[in-house]
């Protein structure tokens, strides 16, 4: 096993020294190894010291993904939903963001469920505003939407609970 | 529509790309997705029926009212007109149909679905029950999904055949029945032919002898109240690794059930009516239930018979057991650890009984029975009968025991009444012995005490304690210790607490 360490530079030139069996997780740092080896750091001027920060957490954790053990996968599951737990909306998109730079797959669908699971709840506003979507309905096309819709509650099809409950 | 506000989102995702955003909604639920897209915008309305979603579909439709199947058809076939159709693999379509009339939506349904490669289909229509006040065809589901290409995990319940339906699915490798008797009795020809069915499970099913099932690679095969004849010879299939007899198995002709699969691993007994015998040399679990009676036996070897650790490592051959004469015969006599489990419920002693005495009968073969491990639980009963005396009757034939456990299980102080030893029992080879649980009333004292008399040669006695017991057991053990003290083999008494 390798145990070279690897140094990345984060935007406001802070150091994160990692193994590179963690580093490679992520392929712009492999490439970027294979291609410049660099000496003093990987610069990485797109990433802040505080995402970075969490972003090597996630990659020294997920170094040695287990393949059989459930037991294993399973505390690494747990800890995956921590991990993101007390992220606030800011951090979970420059997360989203970085694991997009630094092409790291898993972090990058963790990052997207998580948001996925966020819009559960939410109203279309509240999606608009959350990804500064702009709402380019005519007022005449939303008057559209808006009757399709209500037509459509009975095509388009009701929640779980209402098709539960006309079946009592 | 429920929905839960959730406060106001501080930020803000204006720095994220379209391709990312679009990625994140590839996370959404279809009817997530549709809410979320057709109302955000009009450029997200065009997004909806083109991206490729991030899981297989899996639809679930739990009766046959218009909107559910409607919004199914609709976001399957936007979907195939938006580009996606290709790249959509719709894994799997649950219908459970509840009332009559419809059929030909649920056609529609079914087309559409096996359309998009469905992989897995379950349907399910009304009980037979409710059934028999409709016409039996207007139930029959399309053909095309017998022979479906890309199929494999077919559920049916309560379906009825129509002649013809042949189930021919290149691909499938799971199929349950459930219910088909009626129709399955009436169509003689029907053929079963699925090269790569792996998982067969037929509840209810009464199979004329020309219905035989063609499936070489079958490993798992579930019987439940099914009628069969010898020539379908399912139960000997060669790769056969599981096998599960619940309630009655009809076999045309008379006798013994004779199971010959060569690399049978599991077999589970449920409400089983019939004898069988076993010849089946790969065997390693076996499990006996009936109501909620059950006995337990783990067969296996031992290696180190001298440590406790024993206990924990043993069995790579694990087996549970029995009802009085259901079995002749285990193929296990070379088991040199026996594991017993005896779960009893209040009014079920006689069963009990039965059960014990056919164990005994059957422990009489195991000639190289080196460790016993006896564990019984009683419910909440004052006064259950002798239940060990047919165990502890056959120890007479267990001269080369090493090691005995003894472990008694009971709710609310139910005593296990340990009988006399028996006289011809010599245990002078019996080396370490396990107790946990015991009361320490009189009848147990006095098996122990025998127990010392007849092990000679002793070396290890271990008890096992919970550690809330301590102290109301540490008096009745010290008393105890006090009166066999002169007799104790066993130089080397540990106590665990659990």
């Amino acid at each position: 096993m390798s145990t070279k360490k690897i140094t990345l530079l984060s935007s406001d030139n802070e150091l994160f020294t990692v193994d590179e069996e963690a580093a490679n997780q992520s392929l712009t740092i492999k490439h970027l190894i294979e291609d410049t080896e660099p000496e003093n750091g990987v610069p990485l001027p797109q990433v802040h010291s505080k995402i970075l920060a969490k972003v090597t957490e996630y990659l020294i954790k997920h170094a040695n993904e287990p393949d059989n053990d459930a037991a294993a996968k399973e505390e690494l599951k747990n800890w995956d939903d921590k991990f993101l737990e007390k992220v606030n909306h800011e951090t979970l998109f420059d997360l989203i963001l970085a694991a997009n730079y630094l092409d790291i797959k898993g972090l990058l669908d963790l990052t997207c469920q998580t948001v996925a699971d966020l819009m559960n709840g939410m109203s279309v506003v509240e999606v608009r505003k959350l990804f500064n979507i702009v709402n380019d309905f005519t007022p005449e096309d939303e008057a559209e939407v808006r009757k399709r819709r209500k037509r459509g509650t009975k095509t388009i099809g009701p929640s779980n609970d209402q098709a539960n409950q006309s079946n009592h | 529509m429920k929905r839960k506000r959730s406060s106001t989102p501080t930020l803000t995702g204006e720095l994220l790309p379209d391709e990312l955003i679009s990625y994140i909604f590839s996370f959404l639920s279809p009817r997530d997705l549709t809410k979320t897209c057709l109302l955000l915008s009009k450029r997200w309305r065009d997004f909806w029926v083109s991206t490729n979603l991030n899981y297989p579909l899996d639809f679930e439709i739990s009766s046959s009212n218009n909107s559910s199947i409607a919004f199914f058809q609709q976001f399957m076939k936007r979907r195939s007109e938006g580009g996606a159709g290709s790249s959509t693999v719709l894994q799997r379509l649950s219908v459970k149909w509840r009332s009559f009339g419809k059929e030909e939506l649920l056609g529609n349904l079914i087309t559409t679905a096996l359309d998009h490669h469905v992989q897995e289909l379950h349907i399910s229509f009304p009980s037979t029950r409710i059934r028999l006040r409709a016409p039996p065809s207007s139930f029959a589901i399309p053909s095309l999904v017998f022979s479906a290409p890309r199929l494999r995990t077919l559920v049916l319940h309560n379906v009825e055949f129509t002649p013809g339906q042949n189930i021919t699915c290149p691909d499938l490798e799971s199929l349950v029945l459930k219910n088909s008797e009626r129709s399955l009795a009436n169509i003689p020809g029907l053929v079963f032919s699925a090269p790569k069915l792996r998982t067969l499970e037929l509840h209810n099913a009464w199979l004329t002898p020309e219905q035989n099932i063609m499936a070489l690679k079958l490993k798992s095969l579930v019987l439940d109240n099914v009628k069969l004849t010898l020539q379908q010879n399912i139960i000997n299939c060669l790769d056969l690794e599981t096998l599960v007899l619940k309630n009655r198995l009809w076999l045309s002709a008379d006798g013994v059930l004779k199971l010959c699969s060569a690399n049978l691993k599991k077999l589970e007994v449920e409400n089983y009516n019939k004898e069988f015998e076993l010849h089946t040399p790969k065997l390693s679990s076996f499990s006996y239930k009936e109501k909620d009676t059950c006995l337990e036996c783990w067969f296996g070897k031992i290696d180190a018979l001298s440590s406790s650790k024993s206990w924990s490592n043993r069995c790579d051959l694990i087996s549970r057991c029995l009802k009085d004469s259901l079995l002749r015969r285990l193929p296990v006599e070379e088991a040199s650890h026996v594991g017993v489990s005896v779960k009893g419920e209040p009014g079920e002693p006689l069963v009990l009984e039965r059960i014990l005495s056919s164990l005994v009968r059957l422990l009489k073969s195991y000639h190289n029975l080196r460790s016993l491990e006896l564990i019984t639980t009683v419910g909440d009963i004052a006064n259950f009968p002798p239940l060990a005396s047919s165990v502890i009757r056959s120890f007479s034939y267990f001269t080369e025991l090493l090691v005995l456990k003894v472990v008694h299980e009971s709710d609310k102080g139910a005593d296990l009444q340990m009988e006399p030893w028996p006289l011809s029992c010599t245990l002078d080879k019996l080396k370490c012995i396990v107790v946990q649980g015991l009361t320490m009333s009189n009848h147990q004292i006095e098996f122990l005490r025998l127990l010392y008399n007849r092990a000679v040669n002793g070396e290890r006695m271990v008890i096992i304690e919970e550690v809330k017991e301590y102290l109301v057991k540490a008096s009745l053990w010290m008393d105890f210790a006090s009166r066999v003290a002169d007799q104790c083999p066993f130089p080397n008494i540990s106590c665990q607490y659990l």
